[in-house]
């Protein structure tokens, strides 16, 4: 059994070339959804993040701790429900870059605290020792306003 | 550059643009903050010279980059407020700089983001960015830096109080 399980959900659903590819966090205990037609489509994109993460050289570490990373934030994410609209997974300048959108407009002081302590807590587990870790927290917006924070070869959202 | 000192006078010359943005809008009156999103942004830069300053200082090797920096403040200084506070500062500066919004332009209220002031209120640019968070990166940097060289580091507390 991998790190991360897969499960087919809403197979009618399409994702845009570019678009960040969804996941479920919500889709059971120990379990990540990715839409079926989209399996692949998360491989290549991992794929791509590990290289841009540049580590190719220890790829299964990095793998598993990829997978752990997007676990530790699916446990997460439920706990700020109310403040967070959408959270994504993407790359930055070799890091693995967490982009957590606001649910409102206004600067949220407690989210942003919040978010500096996943980034400060999984950047100094030595379980993810080979993934830089980043984070932003940006309010409300639409995904094109959101473009220029994001690698679309690389995103996922969470 | 990775003298401590000469960290401290880019911080010090970031601090004294945000004095002249602040002084820009005050009157017998009141303070009105015109450049927001400037402000944001030079805290964050008067920020990354009091870090770097705390790294020569704790015998950190100086960042070569933004990411640099922040993997060293978390994993090497290991202060968690003081990596709070910059990381405010950081997202503000961001969203000031890069995040636009054309989108929206019906013209009707909204609940998103469309530019800084939605955010961070031009009025709670001092309590929220300079007073909060600011700030207390200046009192973090007492306990990290020779008194002698924090004594030279201008401090943002009595310029938004005058």
């Amino acid at each position: 059994m991998s790190a991360l399980d897969f499960q087919a959900a809403d197979p009618g659903k399409k994702e845009g070339q570019d678009a960040p590819l969804e996941l479920s966090y919500y889709s059971g205990p120990n379990e990540i959804s990715v839409l079926s037609e989209d399996l692949d489509r998360f491989s290549v994109k991992k794929d791509r993040a590990i290289q841009v993460l540049q580590a190719d050289h220890r790829r299964e570490i990095v793998e598993k701790q990829f997978d752990l990373i997007f676990q530790i934030m699916r446990k997460w994410l439920p706990g700020f429900k109310s403040q967070i609209d959408r959270a994504y997974v993407t790359t930055k300048n070799g890091c693995l870059f967490i982009v957590v959108v606001s649910s409102q407009a206004q600067y949220d002081e407690k989210l942003q605290d919040a978010v500096s302590d996943i980034e400060y807590t999984m950047s100094n587990d030595v379980n993810l020792d080979l993934i830089r870790i980043e984070s932003i927290v940006l309010p409300l917006t639409s995904d094109e306003a959101l473009a220029s924070f994001m690698d679309p070869k690389t995103s996922f959202r969470l | 550059m990775s003298r401590l000192h000469d960290h401290l006078t880019l911080a010090n010359k970031n601090h004294h643009a945000i004095v002249c943005l602040l002084d820009s809008g005050r009157s017998a009156e009141a303070l009105v903050i015109r450049h927001p999103e400037w402000i944001a942004t030079i805290a964050f830069y008067k920020a990354i010279h009091i870090v770097e300053a705390i790294f020569i200082s704790r015998g950190i090797v100086s960042s070569t980059d933004h990411n640099n920096r922040e993997e060293k403040l978390k994993t090497r200084l290991k202060d968690q407020a003081l990596f709070r506070d910059y990381k405010a500062l950081d997202s503000a500066s961001r969203v000031a700089r890069y995040l636009s919004d054309g989108s929206k332009s019906s013209g009707k209220p909204t609940t998103t983001y469309r530019t800084f002031d939605d955010y961070i209120k031009p009025d709670d640019v001092v309590p929220l960015l300079l007073k909060d968070r600011l700030s207390a990166i200046e009192k973090s940097a007492q306990q990290h830096l020779p008194q002698a060289d924090f004594d030279t580091l201008s401090k943002i507390e009595p310029a938004i109080s005058a």
